[in-house]
């Protein structure tokens, strides 16, 4: 059977069966090696940076540098976490939507499946939303409903968006594709019970 | 054949109007104190003012609430007239020789005392403002962009207003601007 394989193969293997042989058995000890060992698992995922309070954050659409974290009771009820920061808009055109740029980590969900904020708001009136202008940075609270009845601290995913000149589906320019950059870390105080934050109009 | 097949496929697709470009307005263009009329409105830009800071006054015994800004606000008296259909004046914006877009402001200046509140009639004009925040950088030589379409989605008709903005203009309204501008509620007692 050999023989009859041998008669197909180019000379230069076929003159030198052994030490082709041994190549053959080496690369196949090699590949299950590899695979007991884990060589062929998808390598774990980089780490992303992490930031705090104070921290600049800065994607392609947003500069961020959060402030603080607490969480408050609405004037209509419910309970709501407040973060406040300096937000600058990056782009050249006034934004009133705070999307895919920070959303609320929650245990066991992927970022996908996370929470943008309910609304933003100047914390000097918080009785109705905001848009962020180029280049006129503002001192904003993002405003989120409480998945839980407490936390002491809160994670979320900072998020980056490109800007497509043309989309696949409809051929419209946007901002798209978010992609996670990072994770934000505050510590938050709870102020249920004092004066109750206005909560504004989605 | 195939190869050519594709590299034309590939000509049409970065050739072709895009989105966007399919669904661009008609643009109608003028100056200020000039009437502006694109298919279904007509606007005139009679006065630029601009200040440090709004104050709102309701007509109900109330202090003013006061709107401050890390700018400067630019406030634009207009008249618009329905031609064809009763219509809602909700789109202006602030177009920079740069490229930037600053969009009226509808939150913070709400409806009763911005021009956007109230329905125009074909045969009634209609006087009221719209304000815009800016850095005080960006106004030299930036024109008013206005239609009765809300969303930048398929505006029929824009009409770009030059405001007459020159640098020494701009110099001279900013040293000349009062500390807050009053705005007054249509729907306040007289």
């Amino acid at each position: 059977m050999y023989r009859r394989l041998a008669q197909h193969l180019p000379n230069w293997i076929s003159e030198h069966p052994r030490l082709w042989s041994g190549i053959g058995l080496l690369l196949v000890v090699g590949a299950v090696a590899t695979w007991r060992l884990g060589g062929f698992e998808a390598a774990p995922p980089r780490p992303l940076p992490r930031f705090g309070a104070e921290s600049v954050i800065t994607t392609n659409e947003w500069r961020m540098r959060p402030l603080k974290a607490w969480i408050a009771d609405g004037d209509s009820g419910g309970t709501f976490l407040m973060v406040e920061m300096w937000l600058e808009n990056r782009t050249q055109r006034s934004e009133s939507l705070f999307v895919e740029a920070l959303r609320l980590a929650e245990p066991g969900k992927p970022w996908r499946e996370t929470k943008d904020p309910r609304t933003l708001v100047l914390p000097s009136d918080p009785s109705r939303g905001i848009a962020i202008h180029p280049e006129l940075p503002a001192r904003v609270v993002a405003v989120w409903p409480l998945p839980s009845a407490s936390m002491d601290h809160a994670e979320f995913h900072v998020l980056n968006r490109t800007f497509v000149e043309r989309t696949a589906l409809i051929g419209n320019a946007a901002w798209a594709r978010a992609r996670p950059i990072g994770v934000l870390d505050l510590a938050v105080e709870d102020q249920r019970g004092s004066a109750p934050a206005k909560e504004s109009k989605p | 054949m195939v190869a050519l097949a594709l590299a034309a496929m590939l000509w049409m697709a970065r050739h072709t109007a895009s989105y966007d470009d399919n669904r661009a307005p008609f643009t109608v263009h003028g100056t200020l104190g000039e009437t502006v009329r694109g298919r279904d409105f007509a606007v005139t830009v009679e006065k630029v003012e601009l200040a440090r800071a709004l104050r709102l006054d309701a007509g109900d015994g109330d202090p003013p609430r006061r709107r401050d800004t890390y700018g400067v606000w630019l406030v634009a008296h207009l008249r618009v007239e329905a031609l064809q259909q009763p219509l809602r004046f909700q789109r202006a914006e602030l177009h920079t020789p740069d490229g930037y877009y600053y969009e009226a402001d509808d939150r913070r200046v709400d409806m009763d005392y911005r021009l956007g509140g109230v329905e125009i009639v074909p045969g009634l004009p209609q006087r009221g403002v719209v304000a815009f925040e800016i850095p005080r950088d960006k106004l030299a030589g930036t024109v008013l962009e206005a239609s009765p379409d809300r969303y930048r989605i398929a505006p029929d008709s824009v009409a770009v207003i030059d405001l007459g903005l020159t640098r020494d203009r701009v110099d001279g309204l900013l040293r000349d601007m009062p500390e807050s501008l009053l705005l007054v509620s249509r729907y306040a007692s007289r």
